[in-house]
């Protein structure tokens, strides 16, 4: 049984399609309709530097990056090691949370993508100074507060499950195997263009339905 | 005003999955700074990414991973400064650099070691050790072209200050041009000033031409 998941490790179980498929089915499972948004614990946090909602977030988040990671193939020791250094990062920057600007969720995966980078692959993670006077363009606009977080993320997914099945895959394992898509295209022994026109026509949709702003 | 050449979504995909090498991600970022709809785009593929993180089959967490943070929560020896701020990007007179790119530089751009490459035009190498890349400022005087060439794998382009034309069209600041493979192109600077770009490929460069034998100067060396 032991080498049976030491080999999931290193080649996680199902192919690429199969993985897909299983998108969506874990929504929100620890989170019941009682239990405070990630975006109110982060402020409790960042504000009140309160260690409960700190311990009720990572109860929440903790496992799921767990999954993230030991899909991308860290053992057990490597991801929970990985996961402390996120969770600190989350309890020094939960201040800085602004939820004119983003969603909870999203702040959350930026910090352990970064993370990520910054302790795996060790490398930096070129980013824009949102205060740089040499940034340009129109302000970015803020997304619409009136809805709350976990129904932005809902509308995520709704927009997501109305992707053809092979665009969501291209999506799904991007975001998983933290591969670039040419990597990608080998991986599944497509053509660059195709992985490149399905990506164009996910983003296309996810536009759509998401609207022009963030 | 906002750039008129944007890179396609694949890489501003890599970018938001953190999955795009740190050069291309250096271009994609740069060009960011100056392209309000692709950063809107970009948060796009990051709120997708929360989605999809938040949907994530949970694993289970050893019992004591929580008591061990909560352990180094005062801790302040261990804070991991940000991975990628630096102080001595604050460089005087390099304000017209966008920061992603400022904290590459060791000058401000009219005081880089700049190498002379061919006739007339200059080059300064960023990310040497990076294998697989090939980054660079590149400096062409008013009026002057490239050398022609033609790459393997991808190149992106992103303009920082004059402009340059080539046949595929006209790039201004804040533009990223997109090259890919085959395209063989020579980029000539407009006659308003230097046009400076921040150059980035995953392949090799080859020169066309009767001199591309003798001098290609994009070559890793």
């Amino acid at each position: 049984m032991l080498a049976v998941a030491q080999s999931e490790l290193v080649a996680p179980a199902g192919g690429p399609l199969e993985r897909v498929m299983s998108f969506g089915r874990h929504q929100d499972g620890a989170a019941g309709p009682q239990q405070p948004g990630i975006g109110q614990l982060l402020a409790r946090i960042g504000h009140g530097r309160d260690r409960g909602a700190f311990s009720e977030l990572f109860r929440h988040f903790a496992p799921r990056l767990k999954g993230f990671f030991r899909k991308r193939g860290l053992n057990d020791a490597e991801a929970e090691e990985l996961i402390q250094e996120i969770m600190l990062t989350v309890w020094r920057r939960a201040d800085s949370y602004d939820s004119q600007k983003a969603a909870a969720s999203t702040w959350l995966y930026a910090i352990a993508r970064n993370r990520w980078i910054d302790r795996h692959r060790r490398e930096n993670r070129p980013e824009i100074d949102p205060d740089d006077p040499v940034l340009q363009g129109d302000p970015d606009p803020a997304p619409d507060d009136t809805v709350a977080a976990a129904q932005r993320d809902r509308l995520v997914r709704d927009a997501m499950t109305t992707l053809p099945k092979e665009q969501l895959q291209l999506i799904h394992l991007s975001f998983y195997e933290d591969k670039p898509h040419s990597e990608i295209a080998a991986l599944l022994d497509l053509p660059l263009g195709t992985v490149k026109s399905r990506i164009r026509l996910a983003m296309g949709r996810l536009r759509k339905q998401l609207g022009e702003e963030a | 005003m906002t750039p008129r050449h944007h890179p396609t979504d694949e890489f501003l995909m890599d970018y938001a999955f953190g999955s795009a090498r740190e050069p291309f991600a250096l271009a994609v970022a740069t060009h960011l700074a100056y392209c309000a709809p692709c950063r809107a785009s970009v948060a796009r593929f990051e709120r997708t990414g929360g989605a999809m993180l938040g949907d994530t089959e949970p694993a289970e967490v050893g019992d004591g991973l929580l008591q061990r943070v909560l352990d180094r929560l005062d801790d302040s020896t261990s804070d991991p400064a940000p991975a990628s701020a630096g102080e001595h990007s604050r460089i005087d007179g390099s304000e017209t650099v966008p920061s992603p790119l400022r904290h590459y530089l060791q000058a401000p751009l009219d005081r880089l070691p700049w190498r002379r490459r061919g006739l007339a035009f200059f080059e300064y190498r960023l990310l040497a050790d990076f294998s697989g890349f090939n980054v660079k400022l590149l400096r062409i005087p008013s009026g002057y072209g490239a050398p022609s060439h033609r790459h393997e794998g991808t190149e992106l382009t992103v303009v920082l200050s004059g402009g340059f034309r080539d046949a595929n069209g006209h790039y201004v600041v804040g533009d990223l041009a997109q090259v890919d493979e085959t395209v063989v192109h020579r980029p000539v600077a407009d006659d308003n000033g230097d046009c400076i770009c921040l150059a980035v490929t995953d392949g090799a460069i080859h020169l066309a031409g009767p001199f591309g034998r003798l001098v290609d100067p994009f070559v890793r060396y």
